[in-house]
C-alpha cells in the first residue's frame, strides 16, 4: 500500500484518487501522523504531497529525518520534493522565475520513474518555490526550459522528487509516472474504474444512514446534486 | 439561475426522473440579503447560510431531518479541506454553512470528482443534455459579478451569458467546453457608438477545457466566433461597450471570478 502525506495541497486527495485508480490502497495521513501511520501500515511506498506552506517561510510541516532511513521508496511531488532536498543535506528557496500552468520537461538522464514513451512532453506546474541544489546522492533526471531542477533521483535508494503535478490530467504521462513509481516500489498495479457495484454501495450506506426518516434534496439542476438525488431517491424512494 | 434554466430544468426533471421537485422562487430574499455587499467571501457565506435557512423552512413542511447536497471534493479541498492546507475560497454547501444547522447532512458524493460523478451518471442513463450540462457554481450568477448586485447588472449579465451560451452551442463547440460564461467584470472605460463618446462597463468572457475540475486551459475558441460574441454583447446588451477573453488557466486563477 501507499501512505499519502498531505502537508496541504489542493491535489492531495486528487493523487490518492490516482492511485486507486491504479489498483493499489492508499491511505492519507497529516504530516505528524507519520511515524505512526508508518508503523500501522507498514507501507511499500511514500508519497509526499505539496502544500500552500514553503521551506523558508513561516512553520513549514516537516516530517522526521529518520522516515528516509527506512529503507521504503519515497516520491516527493512540488512541496515534497523540496522537502525531501531540505532534509537530506540539498537546498530549497524561493524560484527566480515561477512557474505556474504548463511546461515542457526534458528528460536529461534515464530514470526507471520516466520509462515512458516520449522524452520531451508537457507537464504542469504550480509553484514559486524549487529545489535549487539536489541533495547528495541525487541526480537531476529532468529539466524544464527554465533550467529548474524538475525532478530529481537517488536511485540506489529509490528517492524521487518531481516539482510538476503528475495527478492532474493536463500532465501528459502523469499517470504511466505513478505508475512507474508503484511498480519501484513493488506494487502491482491494474486498472480500477467506477462500475454498477461501486453505486450499489452507495445506496446501501445512504440507506443506513438515513433509515426510515425523511430527507430534502438541494438541487440546482446540475450533475452533481441530480446525481446525489437520484442515489438517494433508489435508496428511500420517494 | 441562467436564462431559462428553470423551465428547462423542470422539463429534464419531469421527463426523467419520478422525482418529487419543488420550486421555491427565493430571488427577492437573496437579492435583499446581498444588497450593497461587495465582498466576494461575504456573498459566498450571506448565500450559503440563506439557502439552508430556506431549506429549513421547506424541509419543516415536509417533516425531513435530511438535507441531500451534490458536494463533490473539490468544493471540499477548496473550502480547506485538511489541516495544512489554506482556504482558497468558500463554497455555499460547505465552509458556508452556517454553525448551527437544524438539518443533518447527507453528502454522497463527497469524495468524487466531477468526471467520477459524470462516470455514475452514464451508469445511471442520464439523458445526454444532463450529462453535459456545464458545471454552475453554487451561489449562482451572483458570484459572476464583481462588486455590487442590483436587479439591474443581474439582467446584464443574465443576457451577456445567454449570447455566449447561445453562440457557443450555435459553433458546436459547447460539448467539448468545460464552462462558458460571461462575468460583469465592474471595470468602466470608455467607447465611441455613432460619434457619441460612452463610458459603460465591461464583460469579460471565461471559457474553459477540464477534466476534474482542479486544473483547466482557457479555450482556443475561433476568432469569428470571439468576434461575434464580442458584437452581439455590445450592440444587445445595455450599458455595455467592451468585452474581454479571459486568458488565464488554472492554476494560477481559479475558474471563476469570485
Amino acid at each position: 500500500m501507499i501512505l499519502l502525506i498531505d502537508f496541504g495541497s489542493q491535489t492531495a486527495h486528487l493523487i490518492a484518487r490516482r492511485i486507486w485508480e491504479l489498483g493499489s490502497p492508499v491511505t492519507i495521513v497529516l504530516p505528524e501522523e507519520i511515524t505512526a501511520a508508518v508503523r500501522q501500515h507498514k507501507p511499500h511506498g511514500i508519497i509526499l504531497s505539496g502544500s500552500p506552506k514553503y521551506l523558508d517561510g513561516k512553520k513549514p510541516p516537516l516530517i522526521p529525518e529518520k522516515v528516509f532511513r527506512l529503507g521504503i521508496p519515497i516520491l516527493g511531488i512540488c512541496y515534497g520534493h523540496q522537502l525531501m532536498a531540505h532534509i537530506l543535506g540539498g537546498r530549497a528557496g524561493e524560484a527566480k522565475v515561477k512557474e505556474y500552468g504548463p511546461a515542457m520537461l526534458t528528460i536529461v538522464n534515464q530514470s526507471p520513474l520516466f520509462s515512458l514513451p516520449a522524452s520531451h512532453f508537457q507537464v504542469w506546474m504550480s509553484h514559486g518555490h524549487e529545489v535549487q541544489r539536489e541533495a547528495p546522492g541525487f541526480v537531476c533526471i529532468a529539466r524544464t526550459d527554465t533550467g529548474t531542477l524538475a525532478a530529481v533521483a537517488d536511485e540506489k535508494q529509490k528517492f524521487y522528487g518531481i516539482q510538476f503535478h503528475p495527478e492532474v490530467v493536463h500532465t501528459k504521462y502523469g499517470t504511466d509516472i505513478l505508475r512507474n513509481f508503484l511498480s519501484i516500489c513493488g506494487i502491482r498495479t491494474k486498472p480500477r474504474r467506477m462500475t454498477a457495484r461501486t453505486i450499489a454501495r452507495m445506496v446501501t450506506t445512504i440507506k443506513a444512514e438515513i433509515d426510515d426518516k425523511r430527507a430534502v434534496c438541494g438541487l440546482s439542476g446540475g450533475i452533481d446534486s441530480t446525481v446525489a438525488a437520484v442515489l438517494v431517491h433508489r435508496a428511500i424512494g420517494t | 439561475m441562467r436564462a431559462g434554466e428553470t423551465e428547462e430544468i423542470q422539463k429534464t426533471f419531469g421527463r426523467y426522473f419520478k422525482l418529487n421537485l419543488i420550486v421555491v422562487n427565493a430571488r427577492q430574499e437573496f437579492l435583499t440579503a446581498l444588497s450593497g455587499v461587495t465582498d466576494p467571501e461575504r456573498k459566498r457565506l450571506i448565500i450559503g447560510e440563506l439557502f439552508i435557512r430556506i431549506f429549513e423552512r421547506e424541509a419543516k413542511k415536509l417533516r425531513a431531518d435530511y438535507l441531500v447536497q451534490g458536494t463533490i471534493y473539490p468544493d471540499v479541498i477548496e473550502s480547506k479541506g485538511t489541516k495544512h492546507a489554506d482556504k482558497i475560497k468558500s463554497h455555499h454547501n460547505v465552509s458556508g454553512l452556517p454553525k448551527f444547522m437544524k438539518l443533518q447532512l447527507i453528502e454522497p458524493l463527497r469524495e468524487l470528482y466531477k468526471d467520477e460523478v459524470r462516470a455514475i451518471a452514464a451508469l445511471l442513463k442520464f439523458p445526454k443534455k444532463l450529462l453535459h450540462r456545464q458545471p454552475f457554481p453554487g451561489p449562482g450568477l451572483a458570484i459572476r459579478i464583481i462588486g455590487k448586485i442590483t436587479p439591474e447588472r443581474l439582467e446584464t449579465v443574465r443576457a451577456a451569458d445567454h449570447i455566449v451560451r447561445e453562440e457557443i452551442i450555435r459553433a458546436k463547440l459547447w460539448d467539448k467546453t468545460w464552462q462558458a460564461f460571461a462575468v460583469l467584470t465592474g471595470a468602466r472605460s470608455t467607447g465611441v457608438r455613432g460619434d457619441e463618446r460612452s463610458y459603460g462597463e465591461t464583460i469579460a468572457v471565461r471559457v474553459i477545457e477540464a477534466v476534474d475540475a482542479m486544473t483547466a486551459h482557457w479555450s482556443r475558441l475561433p476568432y469569428d466566433l470571439l468576434d461575434k460574441i464580442s458584437s452581439r454583447i455590445v450592440n444587445e446588451v445595455p450599458g455595455i461597450n467592451r468585452v474581454v477573453y479571459d486568458i488565464t488557466n488554472k492554476p494560477p486563477a481559479t475558474m471563476e471570478w469570485e
